[in-house]
C-alpha cells in the first residue's frame, strides 16, 4: 500500500499552521507594544493588568502551539509507520487467547504522548465484528518506544463464510495534556478465497 | 516612538497578509491544491475563509489608517481579535463533524481507505477564551478613553 500520500496529506496541513504561528507571534509583539503605549497614557492598573494577562496567555499559548505543531508532525509520521507495520510487517504469534501482533510505537515528539491505543478488527461488510483485539499504553515519554501487543480473538462465530472481509487497524493518540486527540484508521477490504 | 509603532504595525500587517491572504489565495486561485491534498474540507467554501481574512485585513487597515481616531482604532482591534480564532476554527472544522474536529478520508486503492481524524476542540476553546478576554480588555480601554 502507498502510505506516502497519507503522510503528505497529513503534513500538508502543517505549513499553513506554521504561517499562522508566525502571525500569532507578531500579534504578540504588537500587543506587547500596545500595552506599553497604553501604559504611557496612564491607564488604570486593572486595565493594564488585564492587558498584561492577555499578552502573557497569548505568549504561553503561542509557545505551546509551536511545540504541539512540531511534535504533532513527528507523532503523525510515527503513527502512520505503526499502522503500516501492523498491516505489513508485524510478526504474528498464535497463542491460546488468539493471534498476538506486537507493534512498536515510538514517540519522536518533544512532549509526552498521554495515551496511545492500537486496535485491530476483522469485520464483514455489514459491520459484524468477527475478531477484535486492542492494547494501550499511557505516558510515553519523548524518545521512548513501547511495544503494544493487541491479541486478535474471535468475538463472533459465523457459519457462513463471507465473500469479503475488512481488516481495520486503528491507532488512537492523545497528547499535549490530551488537548489533541488523533485517530489514524486503515481499512483494508480483502476477497476471501 | 512613532517610527517604532509604525514598524510594529507594518509587521502586524505583513503577518496578516502572510497568515490570511497567502494560503487562501493559493486555495482559491490554485484549486488543484484543494483537490489534491484536501487541506480544508471541500465542503468549506474558500470564499468563507476569504471573508474572515478580509475582516482581519480591514481591522489592521483601520488600526493603521485611523490610529488617532478612537472609534476606528478600537473597531480595528475588535476585528483583528475576533478574526484569528474564527479563522482557526473555519480552517480546522470539518462541516457535519463535532466542534473542532478535522476529518480526512483517503481512498488509497479500491481495497484500502485511510481515515485521519483529529480533535483540537480544547485548543480552539482556549483560543476563543483568550479572544474573549482580549475583547473585554479592549472594551475597558475604549470606555476609559471615552471618559477623557
Amino acid at each position: 500500500m502507498d502510505y506516502a500520500a497519507t503522510l503528505l496529506k497529513t503534513l500538508s496541513f502543517f505549513p499553513i499552521t506554521n504561517i499562522y504561528l508566525v502571525f500569532m507571534i507578531l500579534l504578540v509583539i504588537d500587543m506587547s507594544y500596545e500595552e506599553y503605549y497604553e501604559y504611557e497614557r496612564g491607564e488604570p492598573g486593572y486595565i493594564r493588568a488585564l492587558g498584561l494577562l492577555v499578552t502573557i496567555l497569548t505568549i504561553a499559548f503561542a509557545i505551546f502551539m509551536f511545540i504541539v505543531v512540531i511534535s504533532g508532525l513527528m507523532v503523525a509520521r510515527a503513527s502512520v509507520d505503526a499502522t503500516q507495520q501492523a498491516l505489513e510487517s508485524a510478526s504474528y504469534q498464535v497463542t491460546e487467547q488468539g493471534v498476538s501482533i506486537p507493534i512498536v510505537v515510538v514517540n519522536p515528539g518533544l512532549i509526552q504522548i498521554d495515551m496511545v491505543r492500537i486496535s485491530i478488527s476483522v469485520e464483514t461488510l455489514d459491520g459484524t465484528v468477527l475478531a477484535y483485539g486492542e492494547d494501550a499504553a499511557t505516558g510515553v515519554k519523548p524518545g521512548e518506544r513501547v511495544t503494544l501487543t493487541p491479541t486478535l480473538a474471535i468475538v463472533h462465530y459465523t457459519t457462513t463464510i463471507p465473500q469479503q472481509l475488512i481488516t481495520k487497524v486503528t491507532l488512537d493518540v492523545g497528547y499535549a495534556f490530551n488537548t489533541i486527540k488523533a485517530s489514524f484508521c486503515v481499512e483494508y477490504v480483502q476477497e476471501v478465497v | 516612538m512613532g517610527l517604532l509603532r509604525g514598524v510594529f504595525a507594518a509587521l502586524a500587517a505583513t503577518a496578516t497578509f502572510a497568515a490570511f491572504y497567502l494560503p487562501i489565495y493559493l486555495l482559491w486561485e490554485e484549486e488543484w491544491i484543494l483537490r489534491e491534498f484536501e487541506i480544508v474540507s471541500p465542503t468549506t467554501p474558500p470564499e468563507v475563509l476569504m471573508g474572515v481574512a478580509a475582516i482581519a485585513a480591514t481591522g489592521v487597515f483601520l488600526r493603521l489608517a485611523f490610529a488617532s481616531d478612537l472609534i476606528w482604532h478600537y473597531l480595528g482591534k475588535y476585528l483583528v481579535t475576533i478574526a484569528w480564532p474564527l479563522y482557526a476554527y473555519l480552517f480546522i472544522q470539518t462541516p457535519g463533524e463535532p466542534f473542532g474536529t478535522m476529518l480526512l478520508k483517503l481512498q488509497q486503492s479500491p481495497e484500502a481507505t485511510v481515515t485521519i481524524w483529529v480533535d483540537v476542540s480544547i485548543i480552539l476553546l482556549i483560543m476563543f477564551a483568550i479572544a474573549a478576554l482580549s475583547i473585554i480588555h479592549v472594551t475597558l480601554q475604549m470606555m476609559h478613553r471615552a471618559e477623557y
